[in-house]
């Protein structure tokens, strides 16, 4: 009788070791990066049973629980891991896409150029008076305000970049410090424990967020231990067993790069995914974008000037430069001291000629300066616009792929409850046994 | 396949999200009147806009100017339609005194009229247009006749007046040099029209009848008179048919304008209407599968 009380004492242990398991799910149902447990049971076979001399024996030795299994599919984890760093990686270009687009069309500066140019176009009808060359004059300044303000916002954008960079960076570094810490850990826990699998799942949590950065190529031994290469399978070595390879940004104008150091040696990362990659394209598009401001900036102030000074002005001197910029489109500001310095006339033609207006208005065909500032907007716009769609087919593809993920590793409530009372009633007929096996052996004494 | 409960959640909660953004969106439309509203919604439409925007501006421009063109032409034709009948008047004085029965005092009291004709005339040739400017003035000076100690009277300006740009290229010369129509300027083939007058008030003080050198002075004069009339008419109609062209095509761009950009309020209004009735039924549903749940029936 005594191996009836062991039978339903191994079966109340086995199965209140399933209910926390059960529990446990419920409990993180909501959890990100939880793995659905289950509590895998099986008959406790004892070297004895199989003893010729023990054949006499007609009864087991009871349940008892085997391991933890946590539930997942690598091939879908590494899945989503991919769809992750591509969906991430076109979300970060289609933000800086978009504060292009905001700092293009700010300012509209292609309305400004046409604001100036018709004022010109106002003036011409009369040159001589005043108010229509101050108008001008103020369109000037709206003009180089809008270019000035232009760059600034451009430059302002890139040093937002330049500190999401430094961010993305801070954080890739120490996700893959954290996975080296995994590492250890793991090469410590034994196999099917309960923390293997909370170790298990904290490292795909990291490998899952680092993958939002950049693209990675994951290798997993047999105990679990993961090395990490940054850039596909060629890349650098960021994580290898409890070692990290260490990231640094660097900027030049539109040109973002990426090191590696590690061991003393420095490696270049091309991120091909994730955050970074998408960053590397923001600061290449924003740095064109910057030079060809500072192009059009420089064309248009040289031919403007040109035509100033080709012309007289209303006290039949040459007329002074109108805008002025330095080395790029920071400063570029109008120049001219008052409504008297627009050089209207062709020289000699006196106060009430146009003929240099009539020069202006061919400088606008021929720079086309409004179609460049337009082009420019127009460029960035059809760009954002592709990468929207790609990036709406990429989430569409990267939710399905953590849905199938989800259909291996994520917890139903449902399938929990219903596993909650298989436990449960396994669990109270297990201490029926009990009683039963006490009952029998009360029966017995009282017998005597 | 397993449907997890958080994915299930995530699911509508996404959804939800994505329609709210949309009824958003209709609803921006709506009180903005606008449907396009960064470059990127639409890159073809925004430079198409560009465009149109561009053209619209420099007509405004055109148009500015082709009402001042007109302006000023008009005040050329009025000035000149006061110049011929000055003129006429004139001709009338010399034809009767042209014959000898007019006595000496007459003669004298013609030439008093005929001075201020010519005074009257050398007013008109300074005319002053809406710009401030001598309508007669030519491509230079201030004033577009000056009249010296002995009462000669010449012309400052010269060259032509500079030309108004209109839309595309067209330009229209708003007003005429003087010499086309007083004389007294570079162009010796246009007569002088106020040493004509100065010459017959000569004739008449020194008690001679007026001489047919002076009337057909007189008369050469207001054929100019009469052709540069012809010739700004022709303009001020130019003008006008520029200034309706704008109009036109100023309506038609409009409407263009209006059909890229502006929303289409019915369409818009329906369209938000469906957004909305999904969004509820999205919600009701995920109040209903949300409210089931197997823990419910465990007692």
């Amino acid at each position: 009788m005594s191996n009836l009380l062991a039978i339903g004492s191994t079966g109340v242990r086995a199965y209140q070791t399933a209910l926390t398991t059960v529990s446990e799910n419920i409990a993180n149902a909501g959890a990100a990066g939880y793995s659905r447990r289950t509590a895998t049971v099986g008959e406790i076979v004892s070297s004895a049973s199989a003893n010729a001399t023990m054949s006499g024996q007609l009864s087991g030795y009871g349940v008892r629980v085997t391991g933890i299994d946590r539930q997942t599919d690598a091939f879908r984890v590494a899945e989503t891991r991919f769809t992750g760093a591509e969906l991430a990686r076109s979300n970060a270009s289609v933000q800086w896409l978009e504060r292009i687009e905001s700092a293009l069309t700010g300012y509209d500066m292609p309305a400004r150029m046409t604001g100036f140019y018709a004022s010109a176009s106002t003036l011409a009808a009369d040159p001589a008076s005043g108010a229509p060359r101050a108008a001008m004059v103020e369109a000037a300044t709206a003009l180089a305000t809008s270019i000035q303000g232009t760059h600034s916002t451009l430059s302002a954008a890139m040093a937002d970049l330049d500190g999401t960079v430094q961010a993305s960076v801070g954080q890739l570094n120490d996700l893959s410090q954290q996975v080296a810490k995994t590492n250890v850990a793991l090469a410590r826990v034994g196999p099917g424990t309960a923390a293997q699998a909370q170790l298990f799942d904290e490292r795909d949590r990291l490998l899952g967020a680092m993958s939002q950065l950049t693209d990675i190529d994951v290798q997993i031994d047999q105990r679990g231990l993961a090395t990490v290469r940054a850039g596909g399978a060629t890349g650098p070595v960021l994580v290898e067993l409890a070692e990290t390879g260490f990231v640094r940004a660097s900027r030049s104008d539109g040109a973002l790069g990426f090191t590696v150091e590690r061991a003393g040696s420095f490696d270049t990362l091309h991120p091909r995914g994730g955050a970074l990659s998408g960053l590397v394209e923001g600061a290449q598009r924003i740095g064109d974008a910057i030079d060809a401001l500072n192009v059009m900036a420089r064309d248009l102030a040289d031919g403007i000037n040109a035509i100033q000074a080709g012309g007289e002005d209303l006290d039949g001197n040459p007329g002074a430069p109108m805008f002025a910029m330095g080395a790029d489109a920071s400063d570029f500001r109008m120049v001219l001291t008052g409504p008297r310095g627009i050089a209207a006339s062709s020289p000699g033609g006196g106060v009430r000629d146009n003929g240099n207006l009539i020069a202006l208005e061919s400088f606008r065909q021929s720079s086309a300066l409004e179609d460049r500032a337009t082009g420019l907007a127009v460029g960035n716009a059809t760009t954002l616009a592709g990468r929207r769609s790609v990036a709406s087919a990429q989430a569409a593809i990267h939710d399905n792929a953590v849905a199938a993920r989800d259909a291996v590793s994520g917890v139903n409530l449902d399938e929990e409850a219903v596993d909650l009372i298989r436990f449960q009633q396994a669990y109270n007929a297990s201490s029926r046994i009990i009683q039963v096996a006490r009952e029998t052996f009360q029966s017995i004494l009282d017998a005597s | 396949m397993r449907i997890t409960t958080s994915q299930m959640f995530d699911r509508l909660n996404g959804q939800m999200g994505s329609l709210s953004v949309g009824a958003d969106r209709i609803q921006t439309q709506i009180s903005t009147g606008k449907k396009l509203v960064n470059p990127s919604d639409d890159a073809v439409a925004y430079l198409r806009l560009t465009g149109l925007k561009r053209v619209d501006a420099d007509h405004n421009a055109a148009t500015t100017n082709a009402n001042l063109a007109n302006m000023v032409l008009s005040q050329t034709d009025t000035t000149l339609g006061s110049v011929e009948t000055e003129l006429q008047r004139a001709q009338e004085l010399a034809i009767a005194a042209a014959t000898g029965t007019m006595n000496a005092e007459n003669r004298a009291a013609t030439a008093e009229a005929l001075e201020s004709i010519l005074d009257q005339l050398f007013v008109l040739a300074n005319t002053r247009d809406a710009r401030d400017q001598p309508v007669f003035g030519g491509a230079t000076g201030d004033v577009a006749y000056l009249r010296a100690a002995d009462g000669t009277i010449t012309a400052a300006g010269t060259g032509e007046p500079a030309a108004i740009p209109l839309s595309d290229g067209a330009t229209v010369r708003a007003s005429v040099p003087g010499s086309t129509v007083f004389g007294a300027g570079d162009d010796s083939a246009v007569n002088d029209m106020f040493a004509t007058l100065a010459g017959l008030i000569g004739e008449l003080r020194s008690g001679q009848p007026a001489s047919q050198a002076s009337m057909d002075g007189i008369a050469a004069s207001l054929t100019n008179v009469g052709a540069t009339r012809a010739s700004v008419g022709a303009r001020m109609v130019r003008v006008d048919m520029e200034m309706t062209r704008l109009d036109e095509l100023g309506m038609a761009r409009e409407e263009m304008r209006s059909s890229i950009e502006d929303t289409d309020v019915a369409s818009a209004i329906t369209e938000l209407q469906k957004t909305l009735t999904i969004l509820q039924a999205t919600q009701a549903s995920f109040g209903k599968l949300t409210s089931t749940n197997l823990f419910d029936y465990l007692r």
